[in-house]
């Protein structure tokens, strides 16, 4: 007589961190088509329009990249704080303050400095905003071991109203004075455009590619780095060997919040080119998190996979056109989330097949 | 003296709070078998667009009601899964079933001929008593004129307060939520404890749902629920784990909620936008406070979140 049992991995082979992403992407992509063709349409249709929307010509793929431009700052927002079991689910409020900081040090400069030091400026205030926002959930999580889950959740709803207030609710400095009837975000100045790469394409994404790039040599290079990897493992371990943990813990939550306005200044400065809540409200933080997750919170992993989810992302309003409720998008997204927690356990545990001897074999075989 | 600012603020709490009750009272059941379910938001969705589409079919608003505690039970049985069985990370899960639940509930939403969205139901949840007792002063509005889904909260905290204090099967949840290994040495099947509260805390969720479709908004828009599941993980905390202490903290917020109108009577004139950040900023003071003074009225059960493993006991 032999069973199966389930037993711990000691360590998980490497291609995992590769193909469980992309088994559990695939098992999404299988449930979602079951979805689809309950609500009567053609699945297989479905994903090729997805595919040529996000990939299908050099103007689809430069738009996608448009889209995964804040998505790998989001992302890397998420990926970071993750990695030290900091659960900011905040990125979506902290995306929205740097746009405000961001905007409004433009709106308050207007033309009077040069491109080069006007964008530097912006982006740090985009920087600043989002992180100070984050700490607002990051300094309590630090001193007093508050929920930053709720904290970082309620912080987000709050940005939301402010960054509406703003613009709908008030005749404030974001609000476009032109139109007063029809209220809309107001436009940056013109020397803070984002320079274009290609077509729609500005720098923006190189800001992102390099804060990845930086962000993963940093982790694995720096003595920062090198503890903040000892926290992320073992908070027993870094308390013995006397790291600081509560300052690590407010420096990530300010660095991750960082990541996320950094992601607001460049929609506004970038793609959007004003201070729009309709543009700037689309779920960018919780498509961050979704990033984060199939990268397996890798910050290099990050990049490739804000590309793929953009590409999903991209292709909603194409599918309302074939007649798909753009919301389908965000049922796809949740699903891959729903399968790549799920593959964890496989990267985490294996079957392993036993003999059934004695009674306590027998049993422990069958509560698993 | 019925239709005064304190009563009428009273009622609407009462009403508004029902399903952050409901929810969160669910959530505690989870949370005390050691599951913490970030995914009410996506249940309290999917109850909500099934108890809608289901009354606007069949007109039957028991039938559209338990629909929607189906589907906040099945919702959640993923969640179970995960937690339990796959033993993967409950937070990722819960934001998953968040973003499939916006995603499905609206996307049913937009689906159909003539689609949901925009339609109108006659079957809703009405009061029991809309004249007599009712009328009686103060009390008729605060205590007596609601409808059945009030009484079902306050007996459902009543219920849960005292199977988790009081018996030994709630004895046995909590010990599970507590520390599963000694539970399980002890002969308790942690597995089964653990499906059956996040089954329990789903269903509930799915109701609370429901009582947005079907009694508060009757109608159907994207993201009905605007937040109401994750003020109610915040009302968890802030309860501490308590029911009664829960049904109290979700009539406070959905008073809260409702502020904005009260203010509009009194000619205060605030932007909406604001108003609509007040049980947010409620939320964040109480929870802050509540970790201030964490050793008062106890803590988060010692294994919330954490998946229980039996080889490594």
């Amino acid at each position: 007589m032999r069973s199966v049992a389930i037993e711990r991995r000691p360590v998980p082979p490497r291609w995992f961190t590769v193909a469980v992403p992309i088994v559990a992407v695939l098992c999404a992509a299988l449930i979602a088509a079951g979805f689809l063709a309950l609500g009567g349409y053609d699945p297989i249709e479905v994903y090729r329009t997805m595919l040529e929307t996000a990939f299908g010509s050099r103007f689809a793929i430069t738009e996608t990249l448009v889209q995964a431009t804040p998505l790998i700052l989001t992302g890397l927002a998420a990926a970071l704080a993750f990695r030290l079991q900091l659960w900011n689910i905040g990125g979506e409020g902290q995306l929205y303050l740097g746009a405000v900081v961001s905007s409004g040090l433009a709106f308050a400069l207007g033309d009077s400095l040069p491109a080069a030091p006007a964008i530097g400026l912006l982006l740090i205030a985009g920087a600043v905003g989002g992180g100070l926002y984050a700490l607002l959930a990051g300094v309590p999580r630090a001193v007093w071991g508050t929920d930053e889950i709720v904290l970082t959740l309620m912080f987000n709803f709050v940005a939301l109203n402010l960054i509406n207030y703003l613009v709908f609710g008030s005749s404030s400095a974001w609000r476009d004075p032109v139109t007063s009837s029809f209220p809309q975000g107001r436009f940056l100045p013109e020397v803070f455009d984002l320079p274009h790469l290609l077509d729609r394409l500005d720098i923006g994404v190189l800001v992102g590619v390099g804060a990845g790039i930086i962000g993963w040599w940093a982790l694995r290079r720096t003595r920062w780095g090198f503890e903040f990897q000892v926290i992320g493992d073992s908070r027993g371990a870094a308390r013995y060997a006397g790291l600081n943990i509560r300052r690590k813990i407010i420096q990530t939550f300010f660095l991750s919040g960082a990541l996320a306005g950094l992601a607001g200044a460049v929609l506004v400065a970038g793609p959007l080119g004003s201070f729009e809540p309709r543009g700037l409200t689309i779920g960018l933080g919780f498509s961050g998190i979704l990033v984060a997750a199939i990268a397996r919170f890798n910050l290099l992993a990050v990049l490739p996979t804000a590309v793929f989810v953009a590409g999903v992302t991209v292709s909603g309003p194409e599918l309302q056109s074939i007649g798909v409720p753009a919301p389908a998008v965000v049922m796809v997204q949740g699903t891959i989330l729903l399968f790549v927690a799920a593959g964890e356990f496989f990267t985490t545990y294996r079957f392993k097949r036993v003999a059934r001897q004695g009674v306590e074999k027998h049993e422990e075989a069958v509560a698993v | 003296m019925n239709d005064s600012t304190v009563v009428t603020l009273i009622v609407s709490g009462i009403l508004f709070g029902t399903p952050l009750a409901l929810a969160a009272i669910g959530e505690i059941m989870a949370e005390r078998s050691g599951v913490l379910n970030l995914g009410i938001e996506g249940m309290m969705l999917v109850g909500a667009v099934a108890a809608f589409w289901t009354s606007v079919q069949t007109g039957s608003v028991w039938l559209a009601i338990l629909v929607a505690i189906a589907a906040g039970a099945v919702m959640s049985a993923v969640v179970a899964l995960m937690s339990t069985t796959l033993r993967v990370s409950q937070i990722v899960t819960g934001l998953g079933v968040v973003l499939f639940g916006i995603g499905l509930s609206s996307y049913i939403g937009r689906s159909g001929d003539p689609p949901l969205h925009g339609q109108a139901t006659s079957a809703t949840i009405t009061p029991f008593l809309d004249s007599g007792p009712a009328d009686w002063p103060v009390v008729g509005p605060i205590l007596l004129g609601h409808d059945f889904v009030v009484y079902v909260t306050w007996i459902f905290a009543a219920l849960t307060s005292w199977y988790l204090f009081k018996t030994r099967t709630g004895l046995a949840t909590r010990a599970v939520g507590e520390d599963p290994a000694s539970a399980d040495a002890a002969g308790v099947r942690v597995a089964a404890v653990r499906y059956a509260h996040v089954l329990i805390g789903g269903a509930a969720a799915g109701f609370g749902g429901a009582y947005f479709t079907l009694a508060l908004i009757p109608s159907w828009q994207d993201e009905i629920t605007a937040g109401a599941g994750w003020i109610a993980i915040a009302i968890v905390i802030i309860a501490r784990w308590r029911p009664w202490r829960a049904l109290l903290a979700a009539y406070v917020f959905g008073a809260a909620t409702r502020l904005g109108l009260t203010l509009q009577i009194l000619n205060v004139s605030i932007s909406p936008q604001l108003l609509s950040m007040i049980p947010f900023l409620l939320a964040i003071a109480a929870v802050l406070l509540s970790s201030i003074a964490r050793s008062r009225g106890g803590s988060a059960p010692a294994s919330l979140a954490r998946p229980y493993f039996r080889e490594e006991r």
